[in-house]
């Protein structure tokens, strides 16, 4: 419960300043400065923002789904804070103690395609309909390749709980699973991709592309409904750089064994970790351009899964030949 | 191409991506400088922001730089050569005669034509620079003031005239006085009129042909 | 406060059920489908039973009901036809439906289910143990069965594609 607790306040917060990170970082990329103007280095551009998003008018064009319609937005937000429950913050606060564990957390957060559906259906609109046909397409296809290199992680550490799997790496730098079984950095890579594909973040954001979709399942919406899909956005994000962090790099443990340990300093390593990884999926999203749909298909159904089975594989003769 | 092929031209290309991105977002640390045109590495800016917060900070400029209109009006014979050979009439001048010269300008012409509306409508002006060329006294020239942003279009109509509504009739009434008195003293030669007329732009401009020679 | 969320959970998965009977339009019977399992998993959740409701979230409510509603979506509303399921039949649905459910209530209420005696905290340890030791034919049959399925469906797909 505190954990929850913890991560709602925690993912509002995060959410404000990583989307002035995002166009900090993409301003950079470009050779431009980004926000300058609201607060110093326009640091409070992302609260303006926020203000104008939530006086604007909550608009339902006549021909929507009316309940669907209202519905989706808080489908897929719940969706995907719910995985947030049993993610650990320190050795002392865990997540829920179900011993499904990583298993819940992809079960539940796959869910929020059905929100998504359910915005581009309602919004009788056939830009929103086919965001939402991609959408599902593309988070179903790449659901494959994410729980098999989840799997792997949870073939070598033996458990599926993630307080578990982080106390099981909290010896430094050597103990955490990436640096002590190196046969996980391919499952790391597959892992990353389809998280990026799974958030639908550039250069996997077909349903929303705004370029040619204008927004996809969203373009209908406004205000503090069109918000909350932003937030589902960022905390998929969010959720899914945390659960890499707790599978590879440790989770709350610090890299040097003795130094900085403590509730306080294990939730600074984690959140820590959480934020780098963040910002490589940001330096992604402003280095490679979008993929088309063959090409989305073809890689996680013709490279990426065949690659995790064969890595699963490894990584079970690796946990009886290596570890036992 | 073949499977592994792919994969591997993939990977390679990703790689070579993200390290140029990454290459990029360290050089912000650096700002471009503040460098006119002028300056011999102009061009090579891609280190670093690129960025001007106009209205904080500017690039210089020349100052010969040809942006807006000026003209000073005290110095204007107004004899309309501007409006003339403006191609997008931008330019409206309303001439009052005077009966004698008034007046020198600063190069020793003598001002005999009171200016009773010199406008320059800069949201029509295409900056050829045309009206600049022939100007007898260099009176109007391009200056390297830009940025003349206004709220209403209606301000861009830039007038020069000093001229007051009051100065104005005294002027037209004293020329047309100067003018009755002449006509009484040489009745039979109303030849002003047709000066005044000389004055006035033609109301249509000759248009260009271009011959096209036929096919055989 | 358990028995409270239990009646709520029933509630949940009773409504669920009701608009799926009761609507006439298709793709809101999905969604109120996605409902009526996800109230499941939490009675599951109630009595215990933690792997079978994460189950039943990621195969049924995260896999099969949007696949449903997937498959609706792409058929009818890009033809531009309205999704209203009509009500045919209603004689003999009824008497189907009316002996399915007899059957089924006679065996439930007949049937002795036996508790298995496993440790909670370590359930899925367990039923993986169990599905590799005692229950390996079957485990091994369905794997076979779903193997053939995804064999037979990718050469449905290529000859699609020849045409």
């Amino acid at each position: 419960m505190i954990s929850f607790v913890f991560y709602l306040a925690f993912l509002l917060i995060f959410v404000v300043f990583a989307v002035y990170a995002e166009r900090k970082t993409a301003a950079f990329i470009q050779n431009r400065l980004g926000p300058m103007e609201v607060g110093p280095k326009g640091i409070l551009q992302t609260i303006a923002d926020l203000l104008k998003m939530l006086q604007k008018e909550d608009i339902r064009a006549d021909a929507v789904d009316l309940i669907p319609f209202l519905v989706a937005p808080f489908i897929v937000f719940a969706a995907v804070f719910t995985g947030y429950s049993v993610l650990p913050i320190n050795e002392v606060v865990g997540g829920s103690g179900i011993s499904a564990g990583v298993f819940f957390l992809l079960a539940v957060v796959s869910l929020d395609v059905l929100g998504i559906l359910m915005a581009g259906w309602a919004s009788n609109n056939k830009y929103s309909l086919y965001g939402a046909m991609r959408s599902v397409a593309q988070i179903v296809s790449y659901e494959v390749p994410l729980g098999i290199s989840v799997l792997c992680v949870v073939i070598i550490s033996g458990t599926l709980d993630l307080s578990q799997m982080s106390a099981n790496q909290s010896h430094g730098l050597l103990s955490w699973h990436i640096v002590n079984h190196p046969v996980l950095i391919i499952p790391f890579i597959i892992f990353f991709i389809a998280s990026l594909a799974e958030s639908n973040r550039t250069p996997f954001d077909l349903p929303e592309s705004e370029s040619e979709l204008i927004g996809g399942y969203s373009t209908e919406y406004s205000g503090f409904r069109w918000g909350m899909f932003m937030l589902a956005e960022y905390g998929m994000m969010l959720l899914l750089s945390i659960l890499g962090a707790v599978m590879f790099f440790g989770g709350w443990s610090s890299p040097i064994d003795d130094f900085g340990t403590g509730p306080i300093w294990g939730s600074i390593w984690l959140l820590s970790k959480a934020l780098i990884l963040i910002f490589v999926q940001m330096w992604v999203r402003w280095t490679l351009p979008r993929l088309r749909v063959d090409q989305l298909m073809s890689l996680s159904w013709k490279y990426l899964t065949p690659l995790s089975i064969v890595m699963l594989f490894i990584c079970a003769l690796w946990k009886l030949w290596i570890i036992s | 191409m073949s499977y592994f092929g792919n994969i591997s031209v993939a990977a390679k290309t990703t790689w070579k991506g993200m390290l140029l991105s990454i290459r990029y977002f360290f050089q912000a640390r650096k700002r471009r400088k503040k460098e006119w045109i002028g300056e011999d590495n102009y061009f090579n800016k891609a280190n670093g922001t690129f960025t001007v917060q106009y209205p904080h900070e500017q690039i210089p400029i020349p100052d010969h730089g040809r942006y807006q209109l000026h003209n000073e009006i005290d110095d204007c014979i107004v004899c309309d050569k501007c409006a003339k050979i403006c191609p997008v009439d931008c330019i409206d001048i309303e001439p009052v005669r005077s009966p004698e010269v008034f007046g020198q300008t600063s190069d020793g012409t003598p001002l005999r034509i009171h200016a009773a509306k010199f406008d320059i409508d800069m949201s029509k002006c295409c900056f050829c620079g045309l009206c600049t060329v022939v100007c007898p006294t260099e009176c109007l020239t391009m200056t390297k003031e830009f940025d003349f942003t206004t709220t209403d279009i209606l301000d861009h109509n830039f007038s020069f005239s000093k001229m007051t509504e009051t100065e104005i009739a005294e002027k037209k009434q004293e020329f047309e006085e100067y003018q009755e008195a002449k006509l009484k003293a040489k009745p039979e030669l109303p030849a002003i009129k047709k000066e005044v007329d000389v004055m006035k732009k033609p109301t249509s401009k000759p248009v260009f042909k271009p011959r096209i020679p036929k096919k055989k | 406060m358990g028995i409270f969320i239990q009646i709520l959970l029933v509630l949940l998965t009773l409504l669920g059920v009701g608009i799926i009977v009761y609507t006439r339009n298709i793709v809101h019977a999905a969604y109120a489908l996605c409902l009526a399992l996800v109230g499941i998993a939490g009675i599951y959740v109630i009595l215990m039973s933690e792997l079978l409701a994460v189950v039943q979230i990621m195969l049924y409510a995260g896999g099969v009901v949007i696949l449903l509603a997937f498959g609706v979506m792409m058929t009818n509303r890009l033809r531009g036809d309205k999704v209203i399921s009509g009500s045919n039949n209603a004689l003999i649905g009824a008497i189907i439906s009316l002996s399915l459910f007899s059957a089924l209530a006679y065996l439930i209420s007949n049937a002795n289910f036996r508790t298995a005696n496993i440790d909670h905290n370590d359930q899925i340890r367990e039923i993986g143990i169990s599905f590799l030791t005692e229950h390996i034919v079957a485990f091994e049959l369905i794997a076979f069965v779903l193997l053939v399925a995804l064999v037979g469906a990718a050469y449905l797909a290529k000859m699609a594609g020849d045409e």
